[in-house]
């Protein structure tokens, strides 16, 4: 197995506080992590360090055994909270733009949009979609370069059951293809049902690290370690 | 990224309704005061050619063409903070000196769209009060033209940094004003004073934004302070926006 994410006593400060404290894992190709804590634990700051939007102040970190993201951003797929998209751009438009910026033919948007079930949306602005449209134009924007590394920050929030079972499935598909992905969910069965390993954060330190082997040999769920840690 | 595909991107993005809209908008209102302004004077007894003049024309076109470039520019650069696209930017493998260059692309190619505007309204507007529109550019002196094309540039440069420093379009909108009216009480009390004292002091010479419109309307400048004041002026316009970008958490 190769190592893709690697960090080592990682930690991120602003000013005293200590968002990000000591943090050490590594997710090796194919695996599942999937990050949970409450508000405020630091996945969201975790995650932003690892995609390059906040310099970590200190620690190590290695993504595709590379300290910086220089020329391997193509192989990482990012599926973040809010959708950072045009707002009074279709859904075309708005991938258009990201795969001119990732070097992508763009035959390849036409193919997402329709695997993503957006054709319908037509000239519809990004602006006039529903939560779940947005999701979806946010997977195919992450899908585009075909990466061999998945993050997705909260994929499932504000879902409604079907959106929520759409990104499941998801998971599965990626993970039979052998991706690699790395996600962060407030809900603990929905993460138990689709990760590999877990990665509890608080206060930003992490207070549990393993796979689901390790936790079923010890008779114990998600939801229990959970309860026992916060 | 490369400049080239910087360019590519920044220009599919730049077809949208509101460009098209504000560019027509200034065509018809520019080309429509020329014309009634001009058929109101030939009807008072005055000749096309007397009235209809580059000075004229530029007076006119100017002061507009100012406003809409300062809106086009805001509202381009401000819907990268809004869509938080500059976050997804970085994300897909923007730098910050690339976030930044591409600002400067949008402004250009703004830029370049007024001044290929302003061109054809200047051609349809001699043309329509009558005049041969070739010889109607002849009229224009080189100080006219650089007048002009420097001067659109530094108000768009302008206009991109109140809206990087501000984020929002009403915001940078309002400081822009803001500082040209301040800049005017600032050069009617030095006026004022000057002629109670006696002295011929101009501070126009060391107020950006004058000197700016001053460059544009070709209004002689006083003294060469005037290009040092335009030189310091651009440096910090195009250095600020630059540091506000590599400094911001997105």
């Amino acid at each position: 197995m190769s190592t893709i994410i690697e960090t080592k006593n990682l930690t991120k400060k602003y000013g005293s506080f200590v968002a990000v404290d000591g943090v050490s894992f590594h997710l090796e190709k194919g695996q599942v992590l999937g990050v949970i804590g409450p508000n405020g634990s630091g996945k969201t700051t975790l995650f932003s360090m690892l995609l390059g939007l906040r310099k970590k102040t200190s620690g190590e970190m290695r993504v595709f055994d590379q300290e910086n993201l220089d020329g391997i951003r193509n192989k990482m797929g990012i599926i973040m909270d809010q959708g950072a998209f045009y707002n009074d751009f279709s859904a075309h438009k708005n991938l258009t733009i990201s795969a001119m910026t990732k070097g992508v033919d763009l035959s390849r948007v036409t193919e997402l949009i329709d695997k993503v079930d957006l054709r319908q949306a037509g000239k519809r602005t990004f602006n006039k979609f529903s939560y779940g449209m947005r999701k979806r134009l946010e997977i195919a924007d992450a899908l585009l370069t075909d990466p061999e590394l998945v993050i997705m920050d909260e994929p499932t929030n504000g879902l409604d059951p079907d959106g929520i079972r759409f990104i499941r499935e998801l998971i599965f598909h990626l993970q039979e293809q052998g991706k690699t992905i790395m996600l962060s969910s407030h809900y603990l069965d929905e993460i138990e049902k689709v990760c590999t390993h877990f990665l509890m954060l608080r206060n930003g330190k992490v207070v549990f690290y393993g796979s689901k082997e390790e936790i079923k040999a010890q008779n114990l769920d998600l939801e229990s370690i959970f309860s026992t840690k916060f | 990224m490369s400049t080239l595909q910087l360019l590519k991107i920044e220009w599919y993005k730049l077809q949208r309704l509101e460009v098209y809209i504000i560019l027509a908008l200034y065509f018809l209102l520019i080309t429509a005061i020329s014309f009634f302004s001009t058929v109101f004077q030939i009807d008072a007894g005055r000749s096309a050619e007397a009235v209809f003049t580059p000075d004229f024309f530029l007076q006119v076109s100017a002061s507009i063409g100012t406003l809409l470039i300062v809106i086009m520019v805001m509202l381009t650069i401000s819907r990268e903070r809004t869509n938080q696209s500059n976050r997804k930017r970085l994300i897909n493998g923007y730098t910050r000196d690339d976030i930044y260059t591409a600002q400067f692309i949008q402004v250009k190619l703004v830029w370049g769209l007024f001044l290929v505007t302003w061109l054809l309204t200047a051609f349809c507007s001699a043309l329509f009060v009558g005049l041969n529109p070739i010889s109607f550019f002849g009229d224009f002196t080189t100080g006219q033209f650089l007048g002009v094309v420097f001067g659109f540039l530094a108000k768009g440069i302008l206009a991109a940094f109140w809206i990087t420093l501000m984020g929002k379009v009403i915001l940078g909108l309002v400081l822009y004003f803001a500082w040209s009216v301040l800049e005017t009480i600032l050069d009617l009390i030095a006026k004022v004073s000057a002629t109670a004292s006696g002295n011929s002091n101009n501070i126009s010479n060391f107020l950006p934004t004058t000197v700016i419109d001053n460059f544009m309307t070709n209004t002689p400048f006083i003294s060469d302070w005037a290009y040092f004041t335009f030189g310091m002026t651009m440096l910090i316009l195009l250095f600020v926006p630059y540091m506000k970008i590599q400094k911001t958490d997105y």
